[in-house]
């Protein structure tokens, strides 16, 4: 490594280029890439009939380049649109999946709560929610990040989520699995230039996959790391995919947009447990409706002692800690 | 009011009564809510707070009910009578060399025998402390009687694996479904991959240019 920054910095092989030339290569190169958006923009015409044929590049077709927002598609573009995506579906990877966008119900806060005495810190969370979301393995993208810290601390600077033991748990270690906080004051709201995410009115943080420009400044507006970029096309076996999807959930996405746990909106807003809960082995994790006062989950705010990460930044985190 | 109920939590909030405790009912209705055969299965919707209250406060409440997984069924040796029959029960403390080999008590300073638990008259049930005869499926029962603070939140719903629908019926499981009672503590498991760590970023401009991804920065 050494004699390799020698060669580079001493420019005695090649001239480094300019910032303006480097630009220059990059935009070409990009221009010439299949399936590119500027590309598409250039023959424009051309797309809109190799679209139609539902072309699997993993590019987005032109019906969803120039898609409405998700809060000003009526009725009848959803029904569209959502037929279109399990077209596209079945298409490219042969599953007849169905995708609806659940709305908020009535009188329903979530809220999610996790006793840190008994998580065991054995991921069984992350790889349900990776099998629900159709989280690609290659890049590998996962909403949940299992901390491991020593026992008796709370030093998130020592914390690793990296660990590997034969066993869990390892003697004096606790985990504390983190993951979107549904914050009620969302820093990453604010900080996206074009209203790509938002908070709906059950609390779940939401992002329009089709209007996020990948920006990634909510990504460094967000003080827990819960969200994801998609760096590259994300790629999952057939095998894998989740057929039951949500419009801003797990359907697919492409690469170079912004995604983040939405506490399985497609499941939770239809009655039923995220998945990270239902893969618990342990029973750490409780979730429920803060607006009902017989819920596990106002039982454990109002008998335990709870705790939310960064109390101080005023995020107002839905994501609530305990020991019990 | 609930408030008065045993089991109500704090404050006069939690009107639901989840599962009931041998405080909170006679010996009599425990025996015959045993002999009709409930396998724990009870209903955690009832409320007795006055109907107005509802209104006035409108809580929309989950529906459904929660109910405690049976054990009994599940057990491969089920009814124990079927062998304890033609024996009598020997309480000497001893080291079991014939049946129930694998058994080693690892239950807090391990001293006690079989009998502290089972019952030595009916072995198809457990012994609570105060002699009540309880079913292998209310087995939270004997368990609470020791672990109070775990039995306070095993009712509420905060200790324990519960599954299902947040808005819906529930399964929960019973403290032997993940305790074994012999050996309570909760098995190690061998953990799922760690995630991969994150790409470096190119250091050179020369990297720069070459990297056909161009995902570097």
């Amino acid at each position: 490594m050494a004699k390799d920054t020698d060669t580079t910095c001493g420019a005695a092989m090649t001239p480094i280029p300019s910032a303006a030339e480097r630009a220059e290569k990059l935009v070409e190169s990009r221009l010439d890439e299949k399936g590119n958006r500027r590309s598409f923009l250039k023959i424009a015409g051309a797309a809109v009939a190799a679209a139609a044929t539902g072309c699997g590049t993993g590019a987005p077709t032109s019906e969803e380049f120039f898609r409405q927002h998700y809060q000003k598609l009526t009725d009848e573009d959803k029904k569209r649109i959502f037929a279109r995506i399990e077209e596209e579906v079945l298409a490219t990877k042969g599953v007849r999946a169905h995708v609806a966008d659940p709305p908020p119900m009535d009188g329903v806060q979530f809220a999610y709560a996790l006793n840190l005495s008994v998580c065991n810190g054995s991921r069984r969370c992350v790889e349900a929610c990776a099998r629900e979301n159709n989280l690609p393995d290659d890049p590998e993208m996962r909403y949940i990040r299992v901390l491991e810290m020593e026992a008796g601390s709370m030093d998130f600077e020592e914390a690793t989520a990296y660990y590997e033991h034969d066993k869990v748990p390892a003697h004096d270690k606790f985990y504390l699995p983190v993951q979107c906080n549904q914050c009620d004051n969302p820093p990453c709201t604010k900080a996206c230039p074009v209203g790509a995410t938002w908070k709906e009115k059950d609390g779940i943080v939401v992002v329009d996959y089709n209007w996020c420009i990948g920006c990634r400044f909510c990504i460094v507006a967000c003080p827990y790391y819960a969200r994801r970029f998609n760096w590259s096309e994300p790629e999952i076996p057939p095998d894998r995919i989740n057929p039951n999807m949500g419009y801003l959930s797990n359907r697919p996405r492409h690469k170079g947009v912004v995604e983040k746990c939405t506490f399985c909106l497609h499941r939770t807003r239809a009655g039923r447990d995220p998945a990270c809960l239902e893969a618990c082995p342990t029973g750490a994790r409780k979730f429920g409706n803060l607006h009902d006062p017989n819920s596990e989950i106002r039982e454990i705010i109002r008998s335990k002692r709870v705790f939310v990460l960064k109390e101080d930044l005023a995020t107002l985190p839905r994501f609530y800690y305990f020991f019990a | 009011m609930c408030v008065a109920l045993p089991l109500a939590g704090m404050g006069s909030t939690p009107p639901r009564r989840p599962l009931r405790t041998p405080q909170s009912r006679g010996r009599a209705t425990r025996a015959l809510s045993l002999l009709a055969g409930v396998l724990g299965a009870l209903s955690l919707s009832a409320c007795e707070e006055p109907e107005h209250l509802h209104t006035k406060l409108a809580p929309p409440s989950a529906t459904g009910t929660i109910v405690i997984l049976p054990r009994q069924s599940l057990l491969p040796t089920f009814p124990c009578s079927r062998c304890h029959d033609d024996r009598a029960p020997n309480p000497t403390e001893r080291r079991l060399v014939e049946f129930h080999t694998q058994k080693v008590l690892l239950h807090g300073s391990a001293k006690g025998w079989c009998y502290r638990c089972h019952s030595q008259d009916n072995i198809d049930k457990l012994k609570l402390q105060d002699g009540t005869l309880v079913s292998f499926d209310e087995a939270y029962e004997l368990c609470g009687s020791c672990h109070g603070d775990k039995f306070r939140d095993f009712k509420a719903g905060i200790h324990g694996l519960t599954t299902g629908d947040w808005n819906g019926d529930r399964q929960r499981r019973s403290c032997p479904n993940c305790h074994d009672p012999h050996n309570p503590r909760f098995p190690a498991m061998t953990p799922e991959r760690p995630p991969a760590q994150p790409r470096t970023a190119p250091m050179h401009a020369a990297d720069v240019s070459e990297d056909s991804d161009g995902e570097g920065h």
